[in-house]
Protein backbone atom coordinates (compact mmCIF):
# COMPACT_ATOMS: atom_id res chain seq x y z
CA UNK A 1 0.00 0.00 0.00
CA UNK A 2 1.57 3.43 -0.72
CA UNK A 3 1.11 6.34 2.01
CA UNK A 4 0.96 9.51 0.68
CA UNK A 5 2.85 12.15 2.64
CA UNK A 6 3.23 15.59 0.88
CA UNK A 7 4.57 15.49 -2.03
CA UNK A 8 6.43 12.02 -1.55
CA UNK A 9 5.38 8.86 -2.40
CA UNK A 10 6.49 6.21 -0.41
CA UNK A 11 6.96 2.74 -1.97
CA UNK A 12 6.70 4.82 -5.07
CA UNK A 13 8.53 6.91 -7.40
CA UNK A 14 7.16 10.91 -7.29
CA UNK A 15 9.18 13.31 -8.41
CA UNK A 16 7.85 16.72 -7.74
CA UNK A 17 10.17 18.96 -9.60
CA UNK A 18 10.67 16.77 -12.90
CA UNK A 19 9.49 18.53 -15.89
CA UNK A 20 8.39 21.44 -13.63
CA UNK A 21 9.24 25.10 -14.73
CA UNK A 22 11.24 26.93 -11.62
CA UNK A 23 11.87 30.56 -10.67
CA UNK A 24 14.49 30.96 -7.98
CA UNK A 25 14.34 33.86 -5.40
CA UNK A 26 18.46 32.80 -3.69
CA UNK A 27 19.90 35.20 -1.12
CA UNK A 28 23.04 36.83 -0.65
CA UNK A 29 23.24 35.78 2.62
CA UNK A 30 21.37 32.63 2.56
CA UNK A 31 21.46 30.47 -0.50
CA UNK A 32 22.71 32.33 -3.65
CA UNK A 33 20.50 31.97 -6.87
CA UNK A 34 23.27 30.24 -8.87
CA UNK A 35 23.93 27.36 -5.67
CA UNK A 36 19.86 26.61 -5.73
CA UNK A 37 20.05 26.76 -9.55
CA UNK A 38 22.53 24.10 -10.15
CA UNK A 39 20.76 21.54 -7.60
CA UNK A 40 17.19 22.08 -9.30
CA UNK A 41 18.46 21.16 -12.16
CA UNK A 42 19.84 18.08 -11.27
CA UNK A 43 16.30 17.26 -10.05
CA UNK A 44 15.04 17.07 -13.79
CA UNK A 45 13.21 20.48 -13.33
CA UNK A 46 13.99 23.67 -16.34
CA UNK A 47 14.74 26.99 -14.55
CA UNK A 48 13.30 29.52 -16.00
CA UNK A 49 14.49 32.81 -13.83
CA UNK A 50 17.11 33.01 -11.36
CA UNK A 51 18.01 35.94 -8.69
CA UNK A 52 19.91 36.73 -5.74
CA UNK A 53 18.14 39.05 -3.74
CA UNK A 54 20.15 41.47 -1.16
CA UNK A 55 18.24 42.57 2.12
CA UNK A 56 21.03 44.79 3.38
CA UNK B 1 9.86 40.38 -2.41
CA UNK B 2 11.46 43.43 -4.61
CA UNK B 3 8.81 44.67 -7.10
CA UNK B 4 10.91 43.35 -9.91
CA UNK B 5 11.04 39.83 -8.86
CA UNK B 6 7.02 39.99 -7.95
CA UNK B 7 6.67 41.04 -11.81
CA UNK B 8 8.83 38.35 -13.10
CA UNK B 9 6.75 35.79 -11.20
CA UNK B 10 3.68 36.87 -12.01
CA UNK B 11 4.65 36.99 -15.91
CA UNK B 12 6.07 33.64 -15.76
CA UNK B 13 2.97 32.14 -13.92
CA UNK B 14 1.22 33.52 -16.67
CA UNK B 15 3.38 31.80 -19.28
CA UNK B 16 4.03 28.69 -18.17
CA UNK B 17 0.57 28.08 -15.84
CA UNK B 18 0.46 28.65 -12.41
CA UNK B 19 0.14 24.55 -11.61
CA UNK B 20 3.61 24.19 -13.85
CA UNK B 21 6.01 26.89 -11.93
CA UNK B 22 6.91 25.81 -8.67
CA UNK B 23 9.50 28.79 -6.87
CA UNK B 24 12.23 28.13 -4.75
CA UNK B 25 13.37 30.05 -2.01
CA UNK B 26 16.95 30.45 -0.36
CA UNK B 27 16.66 33.37 2.10
CA UNK B 28 18.84 33.45 5.25
CA UNK B 29 15.79 34.14 7.60
CA UNK B 30 12.75 32.55 8.30
CA UNK B 31 10.49 35.55 8.32
CA UNK B 32 11.96 36.97 5.02
CA UNK B 33 10.93 33.66 3.21
CA UNK B 34 7.78 33.46 4.69
CA UNK B 35 6.79 36.57 3.59
CA UNK B 36 8.23 35.88 -0.05
CA UNK B 37 6.44 32.83 0.16
CA UNK B 38 3.20 34.19 1.15
CA UNK B 39 3.86 36.82 -1.73
CA UNK B 40 3.69 34.38 -4.33
CA UNK B 41 0.87 32.41 -3.05
CA UNK B 42 -1.54 34.91 -1.15
CA UNK B 43 -0.36 37.93 -3.14
CA UNK B 44 1.94 41.07 -2.09
CA UNK B 45 0.83 41.34 2.00
CA UNK B 46 2.39 45.14 1.82
CA UNK B 47 0.05 45.75 -1.05
CA UNK B 48 3.01 47.68 -2.48
CA UNK B 49 4.02 45.73 -5.66
CA UNK B 50 2.26 43.65 -9.03
CA UNK B 51 1.52 40.94 -6.98
CA UNK B 52 -0.92 42.92 -4.32
CA UNK B 53 -4.34 41.34 -4.17
CA UNK B 54 -2.95 38.59 -7.04
CA UNK B 55 -3.78 35.27 -5.46
CA UNK B 56 -1.13 33.20 -7.60
CA UNK B 57 -1.20 30.27 -4.84
CA UNK B 58 1.99 28.79 -6.68
CA UNK B 59 3.77 25.73 -5.01
CA UNK B 60 6.78 27.40 -3.16
CA UNK B 61 9.70 25.67 -1.16
CA UNK B 62 12.83 26.72 0.36
CA UNK B 63 15.71 24.67 -0.68
CA UNK B 64 16.46 23.38 2.94
CA UNK B 65 13.00 22.01 2.77
CA UNK B 66 13.44 18.14 2.87
CA UNK B 67 10.98 17.76 -0.16
CA UNK B 68 13.24 19.26 -2.43
CA UNK B 69 16.62 17.87 -0.50
CA UNK B 70 15.17 14.48 -2.02
CA UNK B 71 15.23 15.49 -5.00
CA UNK B 72 18.65 16.83 -5.40
CA UNK B 73 21.78 15.32 -6.20
CA UNK B 74 23.07 14.43 -3.38
CA UNK B 75 26.97 15.67 -4.33
CA UNK B 76 25.21 18.71 -5.85
CA UNK B 77 23.47 19.91 -2.69
CA UNK B 78 26.74 19.13 -0.64
CA UNK B 79 28.29 21.01 -2.95
CA UNK B 80 25.92 23.82 -3.09
CA UNK B 81 23.93 24.02 0.01
CA UNK B 82 25.52 22.08 2.82
CA UNK B 83 27.55 24.94 4.25
CA UNK B 84 24.98 26.95 4.83
CA UNK B 85 22.42 24.19 5.78
CA UNK B 86 25.00 24.44 8.34
CA UNK B 87 24.41 27.74 9.39
CA UNK B 88 20.84 28.75 8.93
CA UNK B 89 18.23 28.13 10.98
CA UNK B 90 16.50 25.04 8.96
CA UNK B 91 14.04 24.42 11.40
CA UNK B 92 12.37 27.61 11.56
CA UNK B 93 12.84 28.41 8.12
CA UNK B 94 11.11 25.53 7.23
CA UNK B 95 7.84 25.64 9.64
CA UNK B 96 7.65 29.25 8.27
CA UNK B 97 7.68 28.46 4.64
CA UNK B 98 5.47 25.50 4.87
CA UNK B 99 2.73 27.36 6.88
CA UNK B 100 2.22 29.95 4.34
CA UNK B 101 2.34 27.41 1.61
CA UNK B 102 -0.08 24.93 3.86
CA UNK B 103 -2.36 27.91 3.93
CA UNK B 104 -2.36 29.21 0.60
CA UNK B 105 -0.74 27.26 -2.15
CA UNK B 106 -2.97 25.73 -4.46
CA UNK B 107 -0.51 23.13 -6.36
CA UNK B 108 1.74 21.70 -3.94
Amino acid sequence: MKIKNENKIYGGVNKMLEGKKVAILGDRDGVPGPAIKECIESAGAEVVFTTTECFV
Amino acid sequence: MDLENQQRVKDLAEKHGKDNLVVILGGAEAEASGLACETVTNGDPTFAGPLAGVQLGLACYHILEPQIKDEVDDEVYDEQVSMMEMVLDVDDIVEEVSTYRGKYSEFS
